[in-house]
């Protein structure tokens, strides 16, 4: 019995002992082995390098002026900037197409997805954004975008855009209504994201400000004819006046992209409406197409532009400007201005993330656009990525003393505080003068 | 595939991404192509209005579906931004629809029967609309029935452009995402649920096309008078065919929807939606599905190889390379119609279990009906030049 | 003299629709396809307008006999090397109706790339202009307003007279009622196809040229259009060039004026939908005469001789 039970306890301290030698040596910590672990850390990740960016153009009339600018100016400049700071990585931008649809935009950005480049500049309009951001998100791909600015798009995605939304603009447009002393408006639009998207910001803006929306005639997008459209413009306009008793309380805003230039040509041909005040946008400001194509009548209508501001005192402005103009015939835009950002901010982006890879640069993207300055001036972008509140300025048009028509800014819009400040003594300097409010 | 369906979880990158990409585009595209050979190249059917059949199915998601779905969320105690009225729906959908994601997620039941509802009301709707179209398509001739339907594939557009309660009007809205339940990447699941049922409905056209109804569709094609005389109810006969090709093309607007997680009417535009499967189908050879397929397939590579490599010539030209590509498939289409007029593979005749064709026709029988057709009228310039050359 | 300019854009509208529609039902008539590219042709007029006028600072009106030319030049190539040969090999309307889509697609491109090219050679702003100051003012009227007018008038009189009083027109009438009869007749059918394919597209290049006179015009103006001139053609019958006189005129005429009084009356939101106007009086025509408004014309015909036949018969009785 002894013997047994010794038999016993010498089994158990040999199990104890195997079980507790077998733990103790799964668990105990590994001896270091002296390996020699080589680290690569490069020391330059980008060199021989390619960034490629794919730009997505909205409609086919947009490569007319987008090959331009990215042969002559962008791509140049992006190259020398580079290989200044000695990164020996090489920028490329590949200019697709959309052809106004939102499965194509798709479709393009899945090619350039299958051709590895993850860093797309598209979604200029924002239907086309949005058909395509939440294939972009999943697939870790950057989508910059130069001219989306519907509001419906406020989410944390891959989504980043360079210009404010409607919900900035289209109070702006009311309060300058509201300080030229308007008392009723009719709004001339198209139908499409853009237009609807002001348009349904506005009208409570409106409503707010005590200005009565006469009447909204809305127009298709594909609309190439607007004689219909613009008889009821000048019979709503007829009515307002003869409300309201007199020209000046009753304006026109619009909502249009370049058709407007050949509306404004067409409404000379009709007695009110050619020398109303018109309100417009950012696509109807600071244009040299508007002075050569449209002219003298511009200044009877007395166009006003909200203009998200471009720095136009600042040399990047000024010389892109110059630049674009000298390609293109054209004033460089709002848009244009973002276009040169957006892309900008990619490389810079690019470069401080250390990879060509958009999911490394993702999540510097704000921070890297926060500081930076570039032709539309301080590009800080908000949390979900979409350019914050800004200054816009005023843009009308005038006729100089040697009979040529100019543009000029009359003032600004501050969106941080919603206040406009018109420039008296540019108003004054070209014959204009401010109504009193009362 | 398997490689493909190895990586379920992780992201999917390189080729197995392109070839989702490929594949979902071409499980959309040859689903509209079979109906439409479906319907035009067995019962003679010139349907030039998919896009609006397409764009019905988008439409049964964002007005239906998502209702539907936010009113699912509401019972379960969610608490969503009104959407009672068009502006409420256009301006409070999207953050709904992101609510109403979290909490369809864990859902798959109910996000997989939301699937099926939407496919089952699409079908419905879409047979309905074919109904409507099969009463001028019964009392037109052909090329009046084509305007009436490229007029009426506009009209959708302009309907969902300007009524707010449809989907949001011009800025679009997003919509649930049904396959939140699956973990890894979500293309892939629409993508095999497609190509699922492209395949059914393969299947279904296949056997519909080979049974006595589908030699009798033919028989309408080729004389309907003679059809009429023998006592077969022609107009019956034409009105189901575009019903049923009708609610099969509009399950394509539904699986786009979601594939997209979005629906605009922008994205149904009748150049994509229509003239894409028609040439598709003329490619192919209209008449027999293997064709359709080809079609569709060569179609799309074509479209992805010059879109991908159109750059590597960009420096060669002055203009954007982009215009180039509508050229290109312009200049393609019309090379291959004058080298291959009956298409890539033309109609063969009908497979007929136990019945031995070479047997039945001793002499060589051509069917290309299309010439058939003119010679019976007697309007083709080739015709009486060939009868020319013989006297 | 002061017209509004509702009434101006209406009857100049009307006017090119109108001729743009008789082009199209010529095109259906002899080649029994519709000609999607039809629209695309005045594209092309509208470019070389622009070419003469921005780019040479010639009259806009100069551009009138090139634009002839040059849309009737190429709209025989394209018969020529499109349609003509598919015909040949055996191609049937279908092919045909889809190969004119795809000559469509080809011509928008080219004139897109046109538009880029005077951009960059030129540096001339191409995309949306309208010509309005290079027109001449006839006392106090635009130029294009009784232009385009005498055009319409001009080409329906030419091709009356050229379909009844000459021996291509009564070939080309002939064709289109029954080619293989006409060929056995000893008509060149292959000569008459293509000069009617010259006629077409001339003169919808013509009506293009006269187009940015007055109305907004860009690459894809062109393309645009096809919808209303189908629906012109349609509406007259699409197997009669006087039908297409009329469907014209009341499909440009419902585009403009009908819109505007229709938003007179309703409300505003009728002219968001004003591109399906046109094609709901045209379903609603359709829908009550399935052949367009020639299925009225020859009903009447059919009763007219008719009733001469009975009253010839009750003549012939009473003679009896």
């Amino acid at each position: 019995m002894e013997q047994k039970s010794l038999t016993l306890v010498i089994v158990m301290l040999v199990v104890g002992l195997a079980i507790g030698g077998g733990l103790g040596y799964v668990m105990a910590p590994t001896k270091e082995v002296v390996k020699e672990v080589q680290v690569t850390v490069t020391k330059n990740p980008l060199k021989d390098a390619t960034l490629k960016i794919g730009d997505i153009v909205a409609s086919t009339a947009g490569l007319e002026t987008e090959k331009p600018l990215i042969d002559k100016i962008m791509v140049p400049d992006l190259n020398e900037y580079v290989s200044a700071l000695g990164f020996g990585m090489k920028v490329q931008i590949l200019l697709d197409d959309a052809q106004s649809q939102p499965s194509i935009h798709l479709e393009k950005v899945q090619s350039f997805k299958s051709q590895g480049i993850t860093q797309i500049m598209g979604g200029r309009w924002s239907s086309q954004a949005q058909g395509s951001i939440s294939y972009m998100n999943e697939n870790n791909m950057i989508l910059v975008s130069s001219s989306s600015t519907s509001p419906l798009l406020k989410q944390k995605d891959n989504l980043f855009r360079i210009c404010p939304t409607d919900l900035v603009q289209a109070p702006a447009n009311a309060e300058m209504m509201k300080t030229w002393g308007i008392k009723g408006v009719i709004i001339f639009m198209r139908i499409d994201p853009w237009g609807e998207g002001l348009y349904q910001v506005i009208v409570p803006a409106l409503q707010e400000r005590g200005i009565e929306l006469i009447d909204a005639i809305k127009y298709a997008p594909e609309t190439t004819d607007f004689s219909s459209y613009l008889q009821k413009l000048e019979d709503d306009v007829k009515a307002g006046v003869a409300k309201y008793g007199d020209k000046k309380y009753v304006a026109v805003q619009i909502f249009s992209f370049d058709e407007q230039i050949t509306f404004l040509t067409a409404a000379e041909s009709y007695p009110t409406i050619k020398d109303i005040i018109w309100f417009s946008t950012e696509s109807g400001g600071r244009d040299q197409r508007y002075i050569n194509e449209i002219g003298e009548p511009l200044v009877a209508k007395r166009m006003f532009s909200s203009y998200m501001g471009v720095a136009e005192t600042s040399w990047k402005f000024i010389n892109l400007d110059r630049r674009f103009l000298a390609e293109t015939a054209q004033t460089a835009g709002f848009y244009t201005g973002t276009t040169h950002d957006g892309l900008w901010l990619m490389v810079l982006s690019t470069l401080e993330a250390g990879s060509t890879d958009a999911k490394d640069v993702i999540p510097i993207f704000i921070n890297v656009a926060a500081n930076y300055f570039g032709a539309t001036g301080w590009c800080d972008l908000d949390e979900f990525g979409d350019r914050k509140a800004q200054v816009f300025d005023i843009w009308g048009y005038y006729k100089d003393t040697d009979g040529t028509v100019k543009f000029r800014k009359y003032g600004e819009y501050d969106g941080r505080v919603i206040q406009v400040k018109w420039d008296d003594a540019a108003l004054a300097a070209v014959g204009l003068q401010r109504p009193a409010l009362g | 595939m398997i490689g493909i369906l190895g990586n379920l979880v992780s992201e999917i990158t390189g080729p197995s991404r392109l070839i989702i990409d490929i594949a979902m585009f071409f499980g959309l595209q040859v689903i509209v192509a079979m109906a439409l050979n479906f319907q035009y190249g067995n019962a003679g059917v010139p349907n030039m209005g998919c896009a609006f059949q397409v764009i019905t199915g988008a439409f049964t998601v964002s007005a239906i579906t998502t209702r539907l779905a936010f009113w699912f969320a509401e019972q379960a105690g969610i608490q969503l931004l009104p959407y009672n009225t068009g502006q409420l729906w256009m301006w409070n959908s999207n953050n709904n629809v992101f609510t109403t994601n979290k909490f369809l997620a864990p859902n798959a039941g109910l996000s997989i029967s939301l699937l099926l509802f939407s496919l089952a009301v699409s079908l419905v709707l879409g047979a309905l609309i074919g109904y409507v179209i099969s009463l001028p398509a019964i009392r037109l001739r052909a090329t009046y029935l084509i305007i009436v339907l490229i007029a009426l594939a506009d009209a959708s557009q302009i309907f969902g452009r300007n009524v707010l309660e449809i989907c949001g009007g011009p800025l679009g809205m997003y919509v649930p995402n049904v396959f939140g339940w699956y973990p890894g990447d979500r293309s892939l699941i629409t993508a095999i649920v497609t190509m699922t049922i492209g395949l059914i409905s393969f299947f279904i056209f296949r056997t519909m096309l080979n049974s006595p109804y589908g030699r009798l569709m033919r028989a309408i094609r080729e004389n309907e008078v003679t059809v009429g005389s023998v006592g077969k109810n022609v107009t019956g006969i034409r009105r189901n065919v575009l019903m049923f090709a009708s609610g099969i093309t509009a399950l394509v607007g539904v699986l786009n929807a979601f594939y997209a997680s979005f629906v605009v009417e922008g994205a149904y535009q009748r150049a994509y939606w229509t003239y894409w499967p028609w040439l598709m189908l003329i490619l192919g050879g209209p008449g027999n599905n293997a064709g359709t397929f080809i079609g569709t397939a060569a179609i799309i590579a074509l479209r992805r190889i010059i879109i991908v490599y159109k750059f590597n010539i960009e420096s060669l030209i002055f203009f954007p390379i982009s215009y180039f590509e509508e050229i290109l498939l312009g200049v393609l289409l019309i090379v291959v119609m004058i080298f291959r007029p009956s298409g890539l593979i033309p109609e063969k005749l009908l497979y007929i279990p136990g019945l031995n064709y070479s047997k039945l026709v001793r002499e060589e029988v051509k069917v290309d009906w299309r010439a058939a057709t003119k010679a019976r009228k007697g309007k083709s310039r080739f015709s009486f030049r060939r009868k020319e050359e013989e006297e | 003299m002061e017209i509004s300019a509702i009434y101006i854009s209406t009857v100049v509208y009307s006017s090119l629709i109108t001729v743009l529609s008789i082009g199209f039902t010529l095109t259906y008539l002899t080649a029994k396809i519709p000609n999607f590219a039809h629209g695309t042709y005045a594209g092309i007029g509208i470019y070389i307008t622009f070419s003469l006028t921005r780019l040479m600072g010639l009259s806009p009106y100069v551009s009138i006999p090139i634009a002839f030319l040059f849309g009737g030049a190429l709209s025989m190539l394209i018969f020529i090397l499109v349609i003509g040969t598919l015909q040949k090999i055996g191609g049937g309307a279908i092919v045909l109706t889809i190969s004119t889509l795809a000559i469509q697609i080809f011509m928008t491109a080219a004139i897109g790339i046109y538009a880029f090219w005077v951009l960059l050679t030129f540096h001339t702003y191409t995309q949306p202009f309208i010509l309005r100051d290079n027109d001449i003012q006839i006392s106090g009227l635009p130029g294009v307003f009784p232009f385009a007018l005498i055009f319409c008038i001009a080409t329906v009189i030419v091709l009356h007279f050229l379909l009844t009083k000459t021996n291509m027109g009564i070939a080309m009438r002939a064709t289109a009622e029954d080619p293989s009869l006409a060929s056995v007749l000893g008509i060149n059918i292959y000569r008459v196809q293509l000069f009617s394919w010259f006629l077409t597209g001339g003169l919808a290049c013509l009506a293009g040229s006269l187009l940015p006179l007055w109305f907004s015009s860009s690459p894809i103006t062109g393309s645009g259009m096809i919808t209303s001139i189908m629906a012109g053609s349609l509406l007259g019958g699409l197997d009669n060039i006087y039908g297409a006189i009329f469907g014209g005129f009341v499909v440009g005429t419902s585009e403009q004026l009908l819109t505007y009084m229709l938003v007179g009356l309703f409300g505003n939101y009728i002219g968001e939908y004003r591109p399906l106007i046109p094609m709901i009086i045209l379903i609603i025509v359709l829908i009550f005469e399935p052949r367009g408004l020639n299925g009225v014309y020859e009903r009447w015909q059919v009763r007219k001789i008719s009733k001469a036949r009975v009253v010839e018969k009750s003549n012939a009785q009473e003679g009896a």
